[in-house]
């Protein structure tokens, strides 16, 4: 009977006691009336009542003994060293190799930077007219000057600097003469300085 | 200063009997530091979850060893056990992860079979005065059949079947075990209930 099939669940409701008392009576009225429905709560309540009557098992005689051992070797096993560990070793090897990478990196980038940009520091900085590069005007163009990219502005982080290149030259040889001062003809020759 | 797991006083033994103390306070006990509380809990569960992961895995030797771990977990994570949950639900919940794990792991290897429970091999305890040989042979009999179709329903069907009516759970607790709304859950139990009725129906004509 179709109408049976929605009725199953109150039935079910009714084997496990959530059955309100006017609702068990329409489940006992029905059950009295199909059956169908009273073929499956007679099974239904026979099979509950076998599976809550199964035999138990019970564990074997040394299941303590053996899991007091297994935990006794654990406790023993979390006593020992961080160290030996064998799960924290890959954790601190790996955390190991990034801190180095990180370092010889960072080294590395700071190195680059100081030579790209790095004049001696006790010699004042003169350069030849190969460490500038410089925008030549057009032949032809009105303009004369030129554009020259200083490199110490670099170091600054801003833009080229615009110089009139008769009054570079004035302050060259200026700063050539005040390194003859200070070093001594023949002594030392900074390097890529020409005078 | 911590007890050593196994070490019982008898003046603990007597307290024990004179108030038994619930779940809930033995699990609090040992997370501040009482393996002898540990080994009360142990000794409260082993069976019972023993029947439960035998009657879900099929195999008594594995279900022993679900078990084993069962307790080993329960033993590694008691700091995360909380009291706002019933403690029978948390170490119902880990037996029977653990238990699923080991049905998947099964399917995966396709060694799953029904037919390797010999009865000769359980332990199953008969009251001497109940005892005549025919009736225990008819009675296991019958008791293989009921556990090889329960073994028969999917695991989700088998699960909830095992919980409300083998353990007598209820459908609240059931709803927290296996982390599903209890209305998944009465619905799966009376599936599982038609389906196993269906089959065993030859059965009870018999009785």
């Amino acid at each position: 009977m179709p109408e049976c099939k929605s009725f199953q669940e109150t039935i079910f409701d009714y084997i496990d006691g959530l059955l309100p008392t006017g609702a068990r009576k329409d489940v006992v009225k029905h059950l009295e009336e199909c059956p169908d429905c009273s073929e499956i709560y007679e099974n239904v309540m026979q099979v509950r009542w076998q599976l809550r009557n199964l035999n138990s098992i019970k564990v074997s005689p040394d299941f303590e003994t053996v899991l007091r051992t297994r935990i006794s070797m654990e406790r023993s096993l979390s006593r020992r060293g961080f160290l030996n560990r064998p799960i924290k070793i890959p954790v601190y090897a790996a955390t190991g190799a990034l801190a180095f990478l990180a370092a010889f990196f960072i080294l590395n980038l700071s190195d680059k930077k100081l030579s790209n940009n790095s004049i001696p520091l006790n010699v004042p900085p003169t350069f030849s007219s190969s460490q500038f590069s410089t925008n030549q005007a057009k032949p032809g163009s009105q303009n004369t000057r030129q554009q020259i990219n200083y490199p110490m502005d670099r170091l600054n982080m801003s833009g080229g600097t615009s110089i009139n290149s008769s009054r570079l030259e004035r302050q060259t040889s200026a700063l050539a003469d005040s390194v003859r001062k200070i070093v001594p003809e023949g002594r030392i020759q900074p390097v890529g300085v020409e005078f | 200063m911590v007890e050593e797991f196994g070490s019982s006083s008898q003046s603990k033994q007597s307290g024990a009997r004179d108030k038994r103390p619930s779940d809930e306070d033995l699990i609090e006990r040992f997370q501040k530091g009482d393996l002898y509380a540990f080994d009360l809990i142990v000794k409260r569960y082993k069976d019972q979850l023993l029947n439960f992961v035998y009657r879900f895995v099929g195999n008594q030797e594995e279900a022993e060893d679900i078990v084993q771990e069962t307790f080993l977990r329960v033993y590694r994570k008691r700091k995360a056990y909380k009291r706002i949950a019933k403690f029978s639900t948390w170490i119902y919940t880990i037996a029977g992860n653990l238990s699923r794990t080991e049905l998947r792991r099964r399917k995966r290897r396709k060694l799953f079979s029904v037919t390797d429970m010999g009865y000769e091999d359980r332990d199953y305890e008969i009251s001497d005065e109940e005892y005549n040989p025919e009736n225990y042979v008819e009675g296991v009999i019958q008791e293989e059949i009921i556990h090889k179709e329960i073994n028969n329903l999917s695991p989700k069907f088998r699960e909830v079947i095992i919980l409300r009516d083998v353990q007598e759970l209820s459908y609240e607790e059931i709803s927290k075990i296996i982390r599903v709304p209890i209305g998944t859950v009465k619905s799966r139990v009376n599936r599982g209930r038609l389906k196993l009725q269906g089959r065993l129906k030859y059965l009870m004509k018999k009785m």
